[in-house]
């Protein structure tokens, strides 16, 4: 493992620098401009934690990237495309057609449609975060409202707020269900429908979800479209870059939101996740032509287009991936279970710190509920990047748990609104997208801090 | 409202561009466009779907819904433009294809083997994310070579920004930058994308005319020639609310080398602008300076021969955002890794909106070009550097390509007089092509043309493409609408050189035929 890796690429996640400029605190020139980055300069909860873990060796189960290198397949892949396919020129601006042709074919499989066309239905970016970038610039006017569930990933918000949008937040709330994070965080679809106005343009549904790995079942997701079809001015942006990471396909499958509501539904997802190569950014969009659209439009400006290579070689690798592996049938297999396996280390290392972990369906992060858990609290501490004050819980436990204990979780308060800050807690975030060693290691520092006391 | 007509036409233009499929395909079954004739209306519905995403009101107000700000402020640009309606003659067409601003050969070994070994080295963790500003051993060379440059100390981690191609660098600059209102002055002609870009910012593009001086002045003769910037055109247009200047040398389309006296106007007149104004100097193309201007001899360094960093100026420095990228460097524009270079002050807001643009750009490609910099200093194929040979390769190319051109009847820069840069000529039309251009083709209606209309460069270009076999860029789209209406890009077409020797040679030939050919009606011709 290479703390000294994560910290930089993690300690950037959020690139404050403290010296301000001799012309004020303002860095943006003007009223406008500022209002639209207001706030993105504070800085995040990652560059508060990565440091933190590194300072005291612990075991850093916070950031979400894989530990492992993507399969042998991925990476000749990527060699085919720079020697023999000569991907090394622009790729058409839209989405490189390779790739496109092998998504379109992926997208109809998995919607059962026949009428995904790789040149006016798909879109790519680079990476999911980029494409979601370009779509919400495409959509969103000044003033529009975008829904996010909370808690969500922070970069959501922050891009909402770029495109002159305003974030509005329906919290997912917790239920007595313990039997998995998707009973256990629940939507209230009243408390949705009352979030939109005349001035909702979006609504950004993660599934699976991170943090939470709530997969939205069928029954969700129709509630959902039921309503979102009252309001044909609303668009649904499907963030699903953890599609194939699902672990009980028949209990709790991935739903497709586009399977349910494709007029008004723009997918996103990447490969990222799913090769474990998060530093390749190849991302896309998948929906009808006037969604896809909103991301090209903007895209041929901003970059022209992805890098080639990469898209190329993702090209191939999707359609790779559809071969059985490692004795499984397919990649797709492989890495759920993979990962699945790796969940349950984890699981039982938050186990053996008196921690209850909501069992994901989905994604690889787990929230455990901490409320056993007895440390000095509150604490009278004061961060630059905490969300509210007084530190919340488990802000203040996860400090604490990485200084004492050795290992660094995510606190999701940093995914929430301040006014839902006391949502998150009793909760931390922990990544499982990590080497069994790793896991493994955890399991010990929790076992000999929490059973000696 | 002034958006108005932006709006109507960006309507009808993000239906029509992807509908119609920027690559010749029929229109979709889903899409279904229905035109007002007093006004451009649309309707886009989907199949199946009760209500349409994109409407209009009575008076061809839009109705809420449909576009965001980004595309309103696109405007035309969202609708189709040049570049997609000559990709789409060059799917259709059997073409010599140089319009294209690449290379159709392999990027140099040294590069692809740097790439394909990054995405090896396990240990280096090429395959996650990186810093967002840029990952650190890129950075590192970065800095080292602009050390050389700029003759000042770089520091790696808050000066540099790494973008995905020069594209995007520029495009945050300007958003950090430009706010509603402000002035961003382009030189014309101009790279289309800066006008764009400016749109998306909010800002409003300002044109400065750069003059085009013949060599010979004689009305009736049509000559090649320079481009040159008069100092008092610049103040013209220069005022307090000038937000940025982009300076693009060696420039496209025309492949002018700005002159040191020409920059120092620029650095004089910042004194007039906005005291926050910010030279955004697009240097991508700053390796194939085929020919230096000669006053330069004094000031060649191994490094950069014949280019002026406009950052080097006395003063310049803090004022100056340094642009530049590895696509044409290295004859790999696929890769799309750019950079700025620049003061702290202007770095940390870019700095600051990377992690939520992309978070990153590819590691792994990053991580291949810092490897791929120190080897391009080596000997490369018998000459002291890759950046010797890649220079000498253009020149041969050039002069390839002037030939041919010439003994068609355009005329060229005669590159023993005039500096030039880049792998473009900007040809001017002679007389005998002129004639041979259908007269029914020219300033006919076409959507993708500036203003909607086919003027005689556009129509050259069309009609060499469907019917001579050879596919060049018209120059209307490197000039503001005012100025091509006015006929200043009628003369002018763009040809890339960026080609093989054998492509080149099938544009020779395809270009001979310009001289022998007689008029011949279009409807004895096919396009295959």
């Amino acid at each position: 493992m290479n703390l000294r890796k994560a910290v930089l690429a993690l300690s950037s996640r959020s690139t404050i620098h403290q010296t301000r400029s001799r012309r004020g605190c303002r860095l943006f020139s003007s009223l406008v401009l500022a209002d639209r980055l207001q706030g993105l300069d504070r800085p995040t909860v990652w560059h508060e934690f990565s440091p933190l873990a590194a300072q005291h060796q612990a075991i850093n189960l916070g950031q979400g990237y894989p530990e492992e290198d993507p399969p042998a397949f991925v990476q000749n892949a990527m060699h085919a495309a720079v020697y023999q396919r000569n991907a090394n020129q622009y790729a058409r601006s839209a989405a490189h057609m390779p790739l496109a042709h092998v998504l379109a074919d992926d997208y109809n499989s998995k919607l059962q449609r026949t009428d995904i066309v790789a040149e006016t239905h798909i879109a790519t970016a680079v990476g999911c975060t980029h494409a979601l970038y370009c779509a919400l610039m495409g959509l969103i006017q000044a003033r529009d409202e975008v829904i996010l569930l909370e808690p969500a990933f922070d970069i959501y918000s922050s891009q909402v707020q770029m495109a002159g949008g305003k974030a509005v937040y329906v919290p997912l709330r917790p239920s007595s269900d313990a039997s998995g994070a998707s009973d256990y965080f629940q939507l209230d679809l009243e408390e949705f429908e009352r979030a939109i106005t005349p001035q909702t343009k979006a609504f950004i549904l993660n599934t699976p979800h991170n943090p939470t790995g709530k997969i939205f079942s069928q029954t969700e997701l129709e509630g959902i479209a039921e309503i979102v079809r009252k309001h044909p001015r609303i668009t649904v942006i499907a963030d699903e870059v953890y599609e194939y990471l699902v672990f009980d396909k028949t209990k709790e499958p991935h739903v497709p939101m586009a399977s349910l509501l494709w007029d008004q539904t723009l997918t996103l997802s990447s490969a990222g996740k799913t090769f474990s190569c998060t530093g390749w950014k190849v991302g896309w969009a998948v929906g009808p032509p006037h969604l896809v659209q909103a991301v090209t439009a903007v895209q041929q400006w901003v970059t022209f287009s992805a890098p080639t290579v990469n898209q190329d070689a993702i090209a191939q690798a999707l359609v790779q991936a559809r071969q059985p592996y490692q004795g499984l049938p397919s990649y797709y297999d492989y890495l759920a279970d993979d990962y699945h396996q790796k969940q349950q280390l984890l699981v039982e290392a938050l186990q053996a710190a008196g921690m209850t972990p909501i069992v994901p369906a989905g994604g690889f992060f787990i929230m455990a509920d901490t409320s056993a858990i007895e440390f000095p609290y509150p604490s009278m501490e004061k961060t630059p990047a905490m969300p509210v004050t007084p530190m919340p819980r488990d802000w203040a436990l996860s400090r604490w748990m990485t200084q004492t204990v050795g290992v660094t979780a995510i606190p999701p308060s940093a995914f929430y609104s301040p006014e839902n800050v006391p949502l998150a807690q009793n909760l931390l975030r922990f990544a499982y997208c990590k080497n069994a060693e790793t896991l493994q290691e955890a399991h010990r520092r929790f076992a000999a801090y929490f059973q000696n006391q | 409202m002034k958006f108005n007509s932006h709006i109507l036409s960006a309507a009808l233009s993000v239906a029509t561009m992807f509908s119609v499929s920027t690559w010749g395909f029929p229109l979709s079954s889903h899409v279904r466009i229905e035109r007002t004739s007093t006004a451009l209306r649309e309707r886009v519905s989907d199949q199946g779907s009760q209500t349409p995403q994109n409407s209009f009101d009575s008076s061809g107000n839009l109705l809420s819904g449909g576009h965001g700000e980004a595309i309103l402020r696109l405007g035309t640009a969202a609708k189709p433009t040049v570049w997609t309606e000559f990709s789409r003659l060059s799917q259709q067409n059997e073409v010599v294809n140089l319009g294209q601003g690449f290379p159709d050969w392999l990027p140099p070994k040294f590069a692809v083997d740097s790439l394909v070994e990054a995405a090896l080295d396990s240990a280096s963790y090429p395959h996650q994310y990186t810093r967002t500003a840029g990952h650190p051993n890129l950075v590192q060379q970065l800095a080292r070579r602009y050390r050389a440059h700029l003759g000042r100390d770089i520091d790696p981690m808050t000066e540099i920004s790494v973008t995905v191609g020069a594209s995007q660098a520029l495009y945050l600059c300007l958003q950090t930058l430009v706010k509603p209102g402000d002035d961003v002055i382009v030189f014309e002609p101009f790279f289309d994308l800066y006008v764009n870009q400016i749109k998306l910012a909010g800002g409003n593009p300002v044109f400065v005319p750069l003059r085009f001086v013949p060599y010979n002045e004689d009305e009736n003769a049509i000559s090649g020639g320079e481009w040159v910037l008069d100092p008092e055109t610049l103040k013209q247009f220069i005022s307090t609310k000038t937000r940025a200047i982009i300076l693009n040398s060696p420039h496209n389309p025309t492949g002018k080398i700005f002159t040191r006296d020409e920059m120092e106007y620029i650095a004089e007149a910042l004194e007039l602008a906005n005291p926050d104004c910010v030279v955004l100097s697009d240097e991508v193309y700053k390796y194939i300076v085929h020919s230096p201007p000669k006053e330069r001899a004094a000031e060649e360094s191994l490094f950069c021969r014949g280019h002026v960093h406009f950052a080097s100026l006395p003063g310049m420095w803090d004022r100056t955002i340094t642009i530049s990228s590895a696509g044409k460097t290295f004859s790999a524009t696929g890769w799309q890794i750019g950079w700025c270079i620049g003061p702290q002050r202007l770095m940390a807001p870019i700095h600051q909106l990377l992690p939520y643009v992309q978070f990153c750009a590819s590691t792994v490609v990053q991580e291949g070009l810092a490897r791929a910099l120190p080897r391009a200093d080596e000997p490369y194929l018998g000459h002291e550097s890759y950046y010797d040979y890649l220079r000498a390769k253009y020149t041969k190319k050039r002069d390839q390509l002037a030939t041919a051109l010439k003994a068609a009847g355009f005329a060229v820069p005669d590159y023993d007089r005039t500096p030039g840069g880049g792998f473009f000529i900007f040809a001017r039309i002679g007389k005998e092509i002129r004639d041979q251009i259908p007269a029914s083709r020219i300033l006919v209606k076409n959507d993708a043309a500036p203003g909607g209309v086919a003027r005689q460069d556009w129509a050259l270009c069309q009609w060499l493409a469907e019917e001579r076999g050879l596919l060049c860029i018209p120059a209307s789209p490197f000039f503001s609408l005012e100025s091509s209406e006015a006929g200043k890009s009628d003369e002018f077409v763009r040809i890339a050189f960026c080609k093989t020797d054998e492509t080149i040679e099938a544009a020779a030939e395809a270009l001979s035929s310009l001289k022998t050919a007689s008029v011949v009606p279009d409807q004895e011709r096919k396009s295959r």
